[in-house]
């Protein structure tokens, strides 16, 4: 595997980067990390969360699963997910930096209204069976990586937020694009 | 209660309507009923799913619970919940549609449906369905947020995720009472329903003063 970039990203920043078909993004962190997806070229087609869930029928993100966009087509595919066993991304919540994630996304033209929701990375929520949610901070103790292949060419974003409800607030990430 | 509208909508088509603030809604059903609401003043301000819930701090809402807009606004209040105590409305579904079950057919995923392998597919649901409610409103249809989902009773295991179609449904037709907390336009799709084990129904919407 073919290292094309990597960058730390600091907490309370974000990255918004090119991922071609086939490459892989991998995603390292401990704290919460906000991802979108958009179909390189037309944001319409963005990642969607509850497309997402309905195809994997599942709500928690992991392994073996894809991100699907809003019209009904895969976007990425989950690789390997370092955070299982530890604990759970979120596809529940909306943007825990949506400000920030805005001013990241200004240049594709994404504005407040069309905003997707994020796959929250690393935002461990409590959900019980009667479907009461609990934020329920847990960080992994060392980073740990996502890899995301792309199916279609991309842009994806992601911001590094000073999340309150996360034990690592304030790490570092590390954005790596892998050419396989 | 002085009723302003009443509209019987078939299955497999949609709806949609404006009502002022304090006015109330109720879909009567024994099917699932995709819906969304828009703040009439603003479009761009409409039914946001994940603030519902995390407003709410839970998945699955009831009587006394509120609808939250992408900005952070107060949408409609449930008043009345018949389906409370025997299923839950949905807040993880999108929409079904025509490329949807296309694709259900080509992984041979149909199965899921709970009807075996070969059933036959409509060519259009929720998603256009709902497209064509708000034709007379200035949305795009990928402004069309994820709906809720009334009616949609789904199984959900909160340990590892697994969501299941549920045959769960109300054997006659209840409803559910939504009060208006701004003027809205209100869409809805009677949804074609193929995990039901008759598939979709027509649904009423009235809207009412109380």
């Amino acid at each position: 595997m073919k290292t094309i970039s990597e960058q730390v990203i600091r907490s309370n920043t974000g990255w918004m980067g090119d991922v071609d078909q086939g490459q892989i993004l991998r995603i390292t962190g401990k704290s919460v990390i906000d991802f979108n997806a958009f179909k390189r070229g037309d944001i319409k087609e963005f990642f969607d969360v509850a497309r997402t869930r309905i195809y994997n029928l599942n709500i928690y993100p992991a392994a073996g699963q894809r991100l699907f966009s809003k019209q009904n087509n895969p976007m990425m595919r989950i690789l390997a997910d370092g955070f299982a066993g530890i604990g759970k991304h979120d596809l529940q919540s909306a943007h825990g930096c949506a400000e920030a994630m805005l001013k990241l996304l200004a240049p594709l033209g994404v504005t407040e209204d069309f905003l997707p929701e994020p796959m929250g990375l690393f935002r461990n929520l409590d959900i019980s069976q009667d479907g009461r949610i609990r934020p329920r901070p847990l960080g992994p103790p060392e980073p740990v990586s996502i890899d995301l292949e792309a199916e279609i060419d991309l842009v994806c974003a992601f911001m590094n937020c000073p999340a309150a409800e996360t034990s690592a607030a304030g790490a570092d990430a590390t954005v790596t694009i892998l050419q396989p | 209660m002085k009723i302003i509208t009443e509209d019987h909508v078939p299955a497999n088509s949609g709806w949609g309507r404006e009502m002022a603030k304090g006015q109330v809604l109720r879909f009567t059903a024994r099917t699932i009923i995709d819906f969304v609401c828009f703040n009439q003043h603003n479009l761009k301000d409409r039914l946001d799913q994940a603030r519902t819930k995390v407003y709410n701090m839970k998945l699955w809402i009831s009587t006394g619970d509120v609808l939250y807009s992408k900005f952070n606004n107060p949408m409609m209040t449930i008043i009345e919940d018949q389906f409370a105590g025997k299923g839950y409305h949905d807040l993880q579904y999108g929409t079904c549609s025509g490329p949807r079950f296309a694709r259900a057919k080509e992984e041979g995923r149909l199965n899921q449906y709970n009807h075996g392998d070969d059933i036959p597919i409509p060519d259009h649901g929720c998603w256009e369905n709902l497209q064509a409610g708000l034709k007379g409103w200035d949305v795009a249809p990928e402004e069309i947020p994820s709906p809720l989902n009334v009616f949609q009773h789904v199984d959900i295991d909160t340990t590892s995720g697994d969501i299941k179609h549920s045959l769960n449904r109300p054997p006659e037709p209840i409803y559910v009472d939504f009060r208006a907390e701004m003027d809205l336009v209100v869409a809805a799709s009677a949804c074609p329903d193929l995990a039901a084990p008759d598939f979709g129904q027509p649904i009423v919407a009235t809207i009412y003063e109380p």
